[in-house]
Formats: C-alpha cells, structure tokens, sequence
C-alpha cells in the first residue's frame, strides 16, 4: 500500500448511503407512533390505578407501579431520542411536535374519560389538569417548530434576494 | 466570493429545513475536503474512514444547531476536530503498533510515492495540534486566520506551530532521504 491509493478519496456513495440513512423518516416515524401508544397507555394505567374506588391488595399496587414505570420508561427514552439526537430537521421537529400533541390531546382525553367515569370530582379535575399542562407544553413545542420553521423559510428568501441584487 | 457564501449559505439552511437534494450536494462538497483533513490528521486509511463516516454521523445529526449558516467552514472542521481529537485519544489509551509502518511492507511503490510516504512520516512524527495547522495550512490552503478560528487559537500561535512543525518535518524528512540514499 503506498500514499497513492491510501490518501485516494473514498467514493461518495458509501457517504451518501450514510447520510440519506440517517436522514430516512422510516425509523423516526416508528418511535413517534410508539411515543404515542406509550403515552395513552401511561394515562389509562394511571388514571385506572388512581380512580380505583376499593381499596387494592398490594400486589396489584406493585403491578400497576411497575406498569406505569415501564411506560414511563418508554415515553422518556422515545422523548430523549427524538429531541436529542433523532430531529435532524426542522420538518422532523414539526412531526415530532404534532405527534407529541396528539399523543397529549388522546392522553387527556383518556384519564378525563376514566376519572370521569370511575372517579370522584377531584380525581376529574386532577386528571384534567395535569393533562391540560402536558398538552399545553407540546402546544408550545408545536408552536417553537412551526417558528423553526417560518424563520429558516425567511432567511432563504431574503439570501435568495440579496444574491438576485 | 461573496455570492458563493451566500449559496452556502442557502444550502445549509435548505439541508435544516430537510431538502434531500441540499443534503446530497453538502456531501459532494464537503466530502473531499473533510476526507483530505482526516485523512491529513491520522495518516490510516481504515481509521480516517471510520473517523470519515462519524463525521457525517454527527454532521447530520446536530446541522439543525448551526444558527449562523454563514459560518459553515468553521463548524464543519470543528466537528471534524472533535471526531478526530476522539480517534487519537482512543489509540493513545489503548496503544498499538503504528499501523502505517506496516504498510511500508505491503507494497513497492515507484520513487515518487515514496517522497509521499516521507510526508506521511513527517506528518506522524509532529504533536496533533502542530499537526492540525500544518493540514489545514497546507493541505487545505485555509488562510492564517481561517486555521486560527477553526482551531481557536491565535494567529500568533498558528504561525508558531507552523515553524515548530516545519523544523520537524524538515529534519524528519531529511533523516528519510539519508535513510533513502544508504
């Protein structure tokens, strides 16, 4: 082996195949619907567990517990992954933040549904308000990607104009 | 000059905003360049590709973050800093036999390929950070004031760095051609 061929550029294609892999929606599509999932099954469970009018035998706190926990387990990792390093671009972020509300919206729609149904009129009004503010915190990250969004869309036209002149 | 910073410009926040075509063009410039300072860098083939696609790997995932697309240049050679600053202190933490010496055996090149080699010793011979101003100095053609705000340092200290790994690789490639002559 000498300089030649050692230094020579390695071909594009396999850089291409990388990039446009990573770039793929396929697989950041897959954590948001299993985000979603995860999240109404987080509020039934909890709300189920919550509104119980009888007295429960500890082991079923246990498995209600463990449940929640695995579902909040699944909801964090997802919303690390997705936030963190899984929004390579501005659109992903604005999918992420429209499944984010979506999953927000069925949550609170399922605990009010349950509370309502089972609960007392405080666990209604609990189950409403902390739904309410999760729903209002993925409001808010749908609002910040749409604003993403809006200002890299400005600054291309007004590049694309200063360059015409 | 202007006009092609302008492009570049657009092109960054085109890839941002998730154009596919944007993205294939960024590749196809910038490939050659960050291969030529890797590849400058580590001197091996096998760990300048690995370190290569890591590069892209963190490219596309953190370009979102870039807010000042006019300053593409220096953040790419800083991504590509922190992939190789990486690479080298993995092989200092767990030392093996310096792969390019191996590769002196491999092959005859003719005369010329082997002034190449020297260079590829000289460049192993100097400390990274000398080693770095020296790639992009050279290989690169970056000016003193690029190179200084690529690595974030003065432009006192590139030129420093500049002379001390000019001295060495003068007498490192100066022991070669006697080696070469015996």
């Amino acid at each position: 082996m000498n300089m030649t061929c050692d230094s020579q550029l390695p071909p594009i294609e396999s850089v291409l195949v990388l990039v446009r892999g990573e770039l793929s929606p396929a697989k950041r599509w897959s954590y948001r619907v299993i985000l979603v999932l995860a999240s109404i099954g987080v509020a039934a469970v909890l709300s189920l567990w919550m509104t119980e009018p009888r007295p429960l035998p500890a082991r079923l706190h246990v498995a209600f517990g463990v449940l929640c926990s695995i579902g909040l387990g699944w909801v964090s990792v997802l919303s690390w992954i997705l936030l963190r390093r899984g929004c390579p671009l501005a659109i992903d972020r604005l999918a992420t933040a429209w499944m984010a509300t979506t999953a927000c919206g069925l949550s609170l729609i399922v605990s009010v549904v349950i509370a309502g149904s089972r609960g007392s009129l405080a666990s209604l009004a609990t189950a409403g308000f902390v739904g309410a503010g999760l729903l209002g915190l993925a409001v808010l990250f749908l609002r910040r990607a749409y604003l993403l969004r809006a200002t890299i869309q400005q600054r291309i036209q007004e590049l694309q104009g200063s360059s015409r002149t | 000059m202007n006009d092609r910073k302008t492009q570049d410009s657009i092109l960054v926040l085109e890839c941002q905003l998730g154009d596919s075509r944007a993205w294939d063009q960024l590749v196809t410039q910038w490939h050659p360049q960050m291969w030529r300072f890797v590849w400058g860098m580590l001197g091996e083939r096998l760990s300048a590709e690995d370190v290569l696609q890591n590069i892209w790997l963190r490219v596309v995932r953190s370009l979102i973050l870039l807010r000042d697309p006019d300053k593409l240049s220096g953040w790419m050679y800083g991504i590509a800093r922190a992939a190789v600053a990486d690479r080298l202190r993995e092989q200092y933490r767990s030392p093996v036999t310096h792969e390019l010496l191996e590769t002196f055996d491999e092959d005859d090149g003719p005369p010329a390929i082997e002034i190449s080699d020297s260079l590829r010793v000289g460049l192993a011979q100097l400390h990274p950070g000398d080693r770095e101003v020296v790639v992009l100095f050279y290989l690169e053609e970056k000016s003193l004031d690029e190179v200084a705000e690529i690595c974030r340092i003065p432009s006192g200290t590139v030129k420093s760095r500049l002379h001390r790994a000019r001295r060495v690789m003068h007498e490192t490639l100066k022991d070669e051609q006697h080696e070469h002559d015996l």
